[in-house]
């Protein structure tokens, strides 16, 4: 069969906020600018580099749309709009502004210095701008009951340039496992190529990794399963010692890391 | 309580180069948990048409069938009740079959 590997999958999520759908695109249109430079875009991705950090001056614009909030199945004196700044690997979330909208939502959202001190800087960080519940609602069935429950919601990611990849992984099935000489079922294994205490090129892996195929798919989508995080976290730590203990050979006499080396980075 | 309904179809393109192919449909429909971390299966009654469709002995969320040519296979999912606070995820994953 040609297509042995063929796989498919689409998700959906569904909030129990039928009733208050209307209002679910009710923020699509906000637009960002990141550099005072710089037109507002509706981009939601951004790479910033690491000598454009000093030259961020964000400014969000929320957009909402007036008619949205007059035909939705919440008064829109219930309604806040939320915009939050978010450093993900510092797990650390800043309310930059929150207001009521009782009245006219601001034109734009200046996300300040101060905001991006405490947030390390800006390069990572994910800006959102949410329509959410200002005060607690009776509970119906279909509708937001909860103060901040939110209803429309458009995040901007602004993320570091990718670093040049060591090692590459790729997934491999039974039959190539076999073919290897390994079990059917065998989880991962590292080729070590050579040159981890030599000055790093981005051209040349220095390793190249399989894992089983059936571990692959489940790591490699969106939606991670529960289970996969300690699995993550095993194969993080196996890995790197692996190249650690085949390339063992290449640095055990020498006297010191090359100071580009990928070695450096264990 | 609250129920989801869906329904969507799997075809096999007119054009297709295979006259038939045998795929495995798996019907994931998770509770969502903090963090987006998908949490316990939801129970669904799954109807079929289009297709015969052999639910799986050990997990009936599971079901093997085949496609042919210009076909077209179209399921119909209705899950157990839930928790009317709930975000759920409906997430239908599909593999070819190995060839027997």
């Amino acid at each position: 069969m040609t297509n042995a590997n063929y796989h498919k999958s689409a998700t959906k999520d569904i909030r129990p906020f039928f009733a208050a759908a209307t209002l679910e695109e009710a923020v699509d249109g906000a637009k960002i600018r990141l550099f005072e430079d710089q037109p507002f875009t509706d981009a939601s991705t951004f790479s910033i580099e690491e000598q454009e950090v000093q030259r961020l001056a964000i400014v969000v614009k929320p957009n909402i749309s007036e008619a949205t909030l007059a035909g939705g199945a919440i008064p829109r004196n219930k309604l806040a709009l939320a915009i939050t700044a978010v450093n993900p690997f510092l797990k650390k979330t800043v309310l930059v502004q929150k207001v009521s909208l009782a009245k006219e939502a601001p034109d734009e959202v200046v996300i300040d210095a101060e905001v991006l001190e405490r947030l390390g800087g800006g390069a990572n960080m994910t800006i959102e701008v949410v329509l959410c519940l200002a005060s607690a609602l009776t509970k119906q069935v279909g509708k937001p009951f909860m103060e901040g429950h939110w209803l429309s919601k458009k995040s901007f990611s602004l993320r570091p340039p990718k670093p040049a990849e060591d090692f590459g992984v790729d997934e491999m099935g039974d039959d190539g496992w076999k073919a290897m000489g390994f079990p059917a079922k065998t989880l991962y294994y590292v080729e070590y190529y050579g040159g981890v205490n030599e000055p790093a090129n981005k051209d040349r892996s220095i390793a190249k990794v399989y894992v089983h195929s059936d571990v692959y798919k489940k790591l490699a989508a969106d939606n991670l399963p529960k289970m996969s995080r300690p699995l993550m976290a095993f194969l993080a730590a196996e890995i790197p010692c692996q190249i650690l203990a085949s390339s063992y050979s290449d640095w055990k006499d020498s006297d010191d890391v090359e100071s580009i080396a990928r070695l450096r980075l264990f | 309580m609250l129920r989801l309904r869906s329904a969507f179809s799997v075809a096999l393109d007119s054009k297709a180069d295979e006259e038939e192919l045998s795929l495995k449909l798996h019907i994931h429909c998770p509770v969502l948990e903090d963090e987006g971390q998908e949490g316990d299966n939801l129970n669904l009654t799954i109807d079929v048409k289009g297709v015969a469709a052999t639910p799986d002995p050990a997990d009936p969320r599971v079901l093997r069938f085949v496609v042919e040519r210009g076909g077209k296979a179209t399921f119909t999912v209705e899950s157990e009740e839930y928790d009317a606070a709930w975000t759920v995820r409906l997430r239908p994953e599909i593999d070819a079959e190995a060839a027997k």
